[in-house]
């Protein structure tokens, strides 16, 4: 039941694979949902992560935070900012912890996928995406709730000639479909690439390091430009989460307002 | 600890629905695409873990054909 | 040639004491002193010393022992395959290097701005309290001066009654005045109107007069009287002047 020997690296793409690390087996029904995996296992440390981040900074429930929650301060702040300029009106509020919470999930994820040896929980294809066709059809669904069928107003541009009105209604859905998958796709390939990246080049640096003794110390140089690709990663993985509630705040500035 | 009134399901609903939606399709594609004959005897099939028996693709191909 | 000396006896001074303090020191008083004013050439000496420094212990021993033990850890644990190397080592030492670079470069700044964010923040607070004290206290000292209300209230009420009764007794006084300003202006009146009565009854008597003066100037027989008595007086003095 318990799995933990299988963590060499045969490929690149080795990282992205979830193991079972624990799963229930009854005979009569499929438990499959209730098994504990790689992937569960790195969503608990995420949800770990977020709650300590929390629980351990405010320091005791004083009025003022320690050095460590500045940080969070900033990160509602900017995020509550972000929201505010994005959806604009007053429904804003409604869905700022929703986004935040979206935001915190990927945050952390990201930057936990950036530890060595560790999994990332972002760069799970069918995860994100599901997540993000998920964003999209709660979208939708509130819009059509809200609107009725002036929602397809959506789809036709301020000021557009009539001529043009099917073709820009096909093209305006079809982006619109799209972003259910587009969402999800931007930081999965973000992440992944980034990911991928590293580890070829750590596994091309090893190769030349391990020729001769020259050649290892001779590897301390592009052991640097790594440091430099690990440093861009970092980078990423704070862009790509910011762009996820950028890009999720726009969406809803669409579906509430309708332009 | 302090209790904050944020309106939860009130603003959030359409959100519970399309997870729900979410999960049952990708949990039907998930069954699909096991069942294909790329992945049928893929040893990552959860249906070894069940006991399940190497499906020879060849035999049924000709099975079916006939 | 002045110049020149100037120069030279600049330059060759600071060599002179640096050969003079870093030749003899031996390694262990070196980490003991720490130096007030930092030297301008960092030798390698100081350099490989700031590097054990930076290791946790006390005395160079238990630093070289750390060093030591952790190295045969390492190869212990590449060499029984407890630790393999691979691709992903390459990444832990990149990782390594990134966090060694955030603690060196970043936390200071970081640390820096929290600390001045949470000075600012708990200045604000704390001003507010002392604002928030000082308003209570001047509160408190405005309302202090109102502490001997009871005894003020008792004189001013005292002040009242005698005003009171002052009051009253003016009232008094003033009706007594009127009073007898009453009675004195009747009793002007009245004498007013016994003159008044009085100067009519004279006039009507020397009206009276007249008119019987009159009445009886116009009666012939008197006229006749007077007459005949005027011509008697007249004759007498014609009489008296022959």
């Amino acid at each position: 039941m318990l799995n933990l020997i299988n963590t060499f690296i045969n490929s690149p793409l080795d990282q992205f694979e979830s193991q079972t690390f624990f799963s229930i087996f009854t005979p009569f029904m499929d438990m499959n949902n209730f098994n504990i995996t790689t992937f569960a296992l790195y969503t608990f440390i995420v949800l770990f992560i977020i709650i300590s981040l929390f629980m351990f900074t405010n320091n005791n429930n004083m009025i003022m935070g320690s050095k460590w929650f500045i940080t969070q301060e900033m990160i509602y702040d900017t995020m509550v900012n972000t929201i505010k300029n994005q959806m604009g009106g007053k429904l804003w509020g409604f869905y700022m912890p929703f986004i935040y919470t979206f935001f915190m999930f990927i945050l952390v994820s990201n930057l936990l996928s950036m530890i060595p040896y560790s999994f990332a929980l972002t760069a799970q294809f069918v995860f994100i995406i599901s997540l993000s066709f998920m964003v999209w059809l709660g979208m939708t669904i509130m819009g059509f709730y809200k609107h009725g069928l002036v929602f397809f107003a959506l789809f036709v541009p301020q000021g557009t000639p009539l001529v043009l009105v099917p073709l820009l209604v096909l093209i305006e859905m079809m982006s619109y479909i799209m972003r259910s998958l587009s969402l999800g796709l931007r930081l999965a390939a973000n992440v992944m690439a980034g990911h991928l990246l590293m580890i070829i080049l750590g596994g091309l640096l090893m190769q030349f390091m391990s020729i001769n003794i020259l050649t290892t110390i001779l590897g301390f140089i592009p052991l640097l430009i790594i440091l430099c690709v690990v440093m861009l990663e970092f980078a990423i993985a704070m862009i790509q989460s910011y762009v996820w509630t950028v890009l999720m705040a726009s969406y809803m500035k669409d579906v509430q307002y309708l332009h | 600890m302090k209790r904050f009134p944020t309106p939860i399901v009130k603003p959030l609903w359409p959100f519970f629905i399309a997870a729900a939606v979410t999960y049952y399709g990708v949990s039907k594609f998930a069954d699909a695409y096991g069942n294909t004959d790329e992945y049928i005897n893929d040893p990552r099939n959860p249906r070894f873990a069940k006991g399940g028996k190497i499906v020879d693709l060849t035999k049924n191909k000709e099975t079916m054909e006939e | 040639m002045n110049f020149c000396s100037l120069t030279l006896k600049s330059a060759t001074k600071p060599l002179l004491t640096q050969g003079v303090r870093y030749v003899p020191i031996s390694t262990n008083v070196r980490y003991l002193s720490s130096p007030s004013t930092p030297p301008p050439v960092k030798d390698p000496k100081t350099k490989a010393m700031s590097i054990i420094d930076a290791l946790p212990g006390n005395s160079v021993l238990s630093k070289t022992g750390i060093l030591g033990t952790s190295a045969a850890a390492a190869i212990y644990a590449i060499s029984n395959e407890l630790y393999i190397v691979n691709d992903e080592s390459i990444l832990l030492l990149t990782f390594a290097g990134f966090t060694a670079l955030m603690a060196k470069f970043v936390a200071p700044l970081y640390k820096d701005f929290a600390n001045a964010r949470m000075n600012k923040v708990s200045n604000i607070l704390n001003e507010s309290r002392t604002r928030h004290v000082d308003a209570i206290k001047e509160r408190i000292g405005s309302v202090s001066e109102l502490q001997n209300v009871a005894e003020t209230t008792k004189v001013l009420f005292d002040v009242s009654k005698e005003t009171l009764e002052l009051e009253a007794k003016n009232f008094e006084l003033k009706q007594k005045v009127d009073l007898a300003a009453e009675a004195k202006s009747v009793l002007d009146s009245w004498v007013r109107h016994e003159a008044s009565l009085r100067q009519e009854q004279q006039k009507q008597l020397t009206q009276s007069l007249l008119a019987k003066v009159e009445s009886e100037l116009s009666n012939p027989k008197f006229q006749e009287k007077v007459l005949q008595q005027s011509i008697a007086d007249v004759e007498k003095l014609f009489s008296k002047l022959k």
